[in-house]
């Protein structure tokens, strides 16, 4: 072994136990330091370290839109805290002075869910009587799906009690308060028979459902019914299958356990059991995770409504049965129509290997996103072919900003000739794959190649909201890293013309652009028509510290 | 010069405990400035300690509440971030522990192989450096929560062992064969990398 190896072991093993807790002597720390600093390996390790170490991080849109999420649901949870305080009043009779008080509660939430029920009529006032108040609502439909009938909306409508949701050759699904996931097989029937009070009863009369449900309060539980036998359940994970044979009922349990049988005549199945329920005898049996997966698999969208903050996706176009994906997950074929979280998401359409459409997007709270796609010529990118409601409401890049764009791309002198298109090129081939790329390289320092990369998403995807919004990441890199504050400006003001999500932070490099470049007159105007336009921001103590400075200066 | 630098130190406390007080107090629109002022903070932690990007969006979210419903219990002993870091791992961690009972993720069902060689993943080049999350995506839990907290966050074997209900014995055994583990995994870079230089030259 050479002396550098077994030096570099004895570093290693230095290293490692003062990470542990135990103090080096002074000999050992020498030999550390000095090892270290003639050795690269050494210095790759601490690198890794010293990244370890960093926690600080700017705030950004992904950090907006969490905080937003955040308190959201803090509040939705505050409001459902004191909604079943209520609850545990009217049990113990209290003055009315204190139900008066949790009935304001009670209609804090009806303003909280507002966006989701524009319409609550005289209704929900009735059902706020009948305490406990159940939310059913239908937040995935794949396919053909109807309630009572009717062609299904998700996410607009609540569902009635009676109302009978029906699906052809894809799936549904729909979420009862609390936190009760249905979700209904192609060639499927279910009756909401009973949605309010403690004992949920939903009637399956035709196909398969599959229920994913959090535990329930105490008093309250749900029943899928079939041919007269119920499932129920208490917290937990199972599907109900009407059987081939004429009467059969097959309840299998994928976690938990669950009540099965007729009235007086009930026995429990535990997890990955499988109850056959004949009219003369009851058939237990093991299932293994093959055959569970079907209706884990049924239930595999419910991760898309977790969040109460939430936005519509809708996906349509041909060939039907094409497969989605959001954020690498499949979410379903398409036609369909799901309830997601807000934010930025990432969309894949594909025909088997084929893709028919690629989009990142960003999402509001009550915001729809409808991407509609056609078979994709096989010279022309699929993602040309889309077209977003998003992109429609986001601001559009008209040809007096393509031909910004042009001049932006045009102008920049430090970047290495691009191809004429970067799609036809070798490398990313989607928005996302660029943006990836352009992050890549503003970690390993490479700036010149990061802005490199925005312009390419500018270049090959001219309309997209990408394109838009990299702006302001162009024109942060070209006024930190790339020390151009002109070029920072250009970036910025072409962000603002068309405004979005990024406005303030834009405005904010914009005028650290003009206090570089030294003018002064329209630092204090932008500085002015920052403070017009986010008085409420975490900036504006500095900002009018910096404005009185340069009023003072003149 | 001192002077000047403890007064702005003991302005700053003041503000911070201010701060505080109203979030505590239900202010919402402190509420918001504390919470702007550490999510992006808070959501490093959660996505270096949960390897699940969607779980640790969900973990993030609930430490933010767990924050600002926290308030009341700040003291000016430590920095708000310091403080907020405590609160974050201790509910993150809770949150990667229900996940990991879980009996199902939706990650699990995918059958990858029907979705055809095209499946995108934001891949690195084999030779380039990584960053650091990408290192902790290849570490088994246990091991990425105690070198997160030790090296990221700065705890004592002791304080990890605390957090993490583990004796300290458990936890300095893990945080070793988490270094070595990273270690294996910068060299095999290194060496990529090295090789892709040797060949390009």
């Amino acid at each position: 072994m050479s002396d550098a190896n077994s030096g570099y072991e004895r570093w290693t093993t230095l290293m490692d136990r003062q990470a542990a807790g135990e103090q080096l002597t002074a000999a050992d720390m020498a030999f550390c330091e000095r090892f270290a600093s003639e050795h690269p390996r050494c210095a790759n390790e601490l690198a890794v370290y010293a990244e370890l170490a960093d926690l600080d991080a700017t705030p950004n849109d992904a950090s907006r839109a969490l905080v937003d999420a955040a308190l959201k649901r803090m509040e939705v949870e505050e409001a459902k805290r004191a909604f079943a305080e209520l609850g545990d009043l009217r049990k113990r009779r209290i003055p009315t002075l204190a139900i008066g008080s949790a009935v304001a509660a009670l209609a804090a939430i009806f303003v909280l869910y507002s966006h989701r029920a524009p319409k609550r009529e005289d209704a929900d006032l009735r059902t706020a009587q009948n305490l406990p108040l159940s939310r059913v609502e239908l937040v995935y439909a794949s396919g053909d799906v109807s309630v009572s009938g009717q062609p299904a909306t998700v996410g607009l409508t609540l569902l009635a009690q009676g109302s009978v949701i029906e699906t052809k050759d894809g799936s549904a699904c729909l979420v009862i308060d609390p936190e009760i996931n249905v979700c209904l097989a192609a060639q499927s029937r279910l009756r909401l028979s009973q949605i309010s009070g403690g004992a949920r009863r939903l009637d399956l009369l035709l196909g398969r459902a599959s229920t994913h449900l959090a535990t329930q309060p105490e008093g309250m539980s749900l029943s899928i019914v079939a041919d007269g036998i119920a499932s129920t359940a208490v917290g937990t994970a199972f599907s109900v299958e009407r059987g081939a044979q004429a009467g059969a009922v097959v309840t299998t349990v994928l976690n938990g356990k669950v009540r099965v049988g007729r009235q007086g005549d009930t026995r429990i199945v535990a997890a990955h059991e499988r109850a056959v329920m004949l009219s003369e005898r009851t058939e237990l049996t093991s299932v293994s995770r093959v055959e569970e997966a079907p209706s884990w698999a049924l239930l595999g969208p419910t991760s898309l409504w977790h969040d109460p903050v939430s936005a519509t996706l809708d996906v349509h176009g041909e060939p039907e049965q094409a497969q989605a994906l959001l954020d690498d997950q499949p979410i379903g074929v398409a036609p369909l129509s799901s309830l997601i979280p807000v934010g930025i998401h990432h969309l894949v359409v594909r025909d088997g290997a084929r893709v028919l459409v690629e989009r990142e997007f960003h999402v509001t709270a009550g915001e729809t996103v409808e991407v509609s796609y056609v078979p994709a010529p096989s010279a022309v990118p699929a993602a040309l072919a889309i077209v977003t409601k998003a992109e429609e409401r986001a601001p559009k890049l008209d040809a007096r900003s393509a031909e910004q764009n042009a001049k932006l791309l045009g102008a920049a002198e430090l970047v290495p000739p691009m191809p004429e298109d970067p799609r036809l090129a070798p490398g990313p081939q989607s928005a996302a794959q660029w943006l990836t790329q352009a992050r890549k390289q503003m970690r390993e320092g490479r700036f010149a190649d990061a802005a490199a990369s925005y312009r390419a998403i500018m270049q090959a995807f001219p309309n997209s909201e990408t394109a838009h919004t990299v702006l302001v990441s162009l024109g942060q890199l070209q006024l930190v890293q790339l020390k151009d504050p002109q070029q920072a400006v250009a970036s910025l003001d072409a962000y603002l013309e068309h405004s979005g999500a990024l406005a303030e932070e834009a405005r904010v490099a914009k005028i650290h652009a003009l206090a570089q470049l030294r003018r002064t007159g329209d630092e204090a105007s932008a500085i002015d028509d920052f403070l017009a336009k986010h008085p409420h921001s975490l900036d504006v103590p500095e900002l009018r510290a910096r404005l009185a400075s340069l009023r003072a200066g003149k | 010069m001192h002077s000047v630098m403890s007064t702005q130190m003991d302005g700053a406390v003041a503000a911070d405990l201010s701060l505080m007080k109203r979030v505590a107090g239900g202010d919402k629109h402190a509420q918001r400035v504390l919470a702007h002022r550490l999510a992006a903070r808070v959501k490093r932690i959660s996505q270096r300690l949960i390897r699940n990007g969607a779980d640790a969006d969900d973990a993030s979210q609930m430490a933010l509440i767990e924050i600002l419903r926290s308030a009341g219990t700040y003291k000016d002993i430590s920095s708000i971030e310091r403080w907020a870091d405590r609160i974050t791992v201790r509910t993150v961690l809770r949150h990667a522990r229900d996940q990991r009972r879980k009996p199902w993720h939706f990650a699990s069902l995918i059958d990858v192989d029907s979705l055809g060689a095209s499946q995108e993943e934001p891949t690195q080049s084999q030779g380039t450096a990584r960053p650091v999350e990408d290192y902790l995506q290849e570490l088994p839990a246990a091991r990425r929560e105690v070198l997160v907290m030790k090296h990221s966050l700065g705890y004592t074997t002791e304080e990890i062992a605390e957090l993490t209900d583990n004796p300290v014995g458990t936890v300095k055994d893990r945080l070793v064969a988490a270094r070595k583990q990273l270690r294996k995994l910068i060299t095999r870079d290194a060496r990529a990398r090295g090789h892709a230089q040797e060949t390009k030259s």
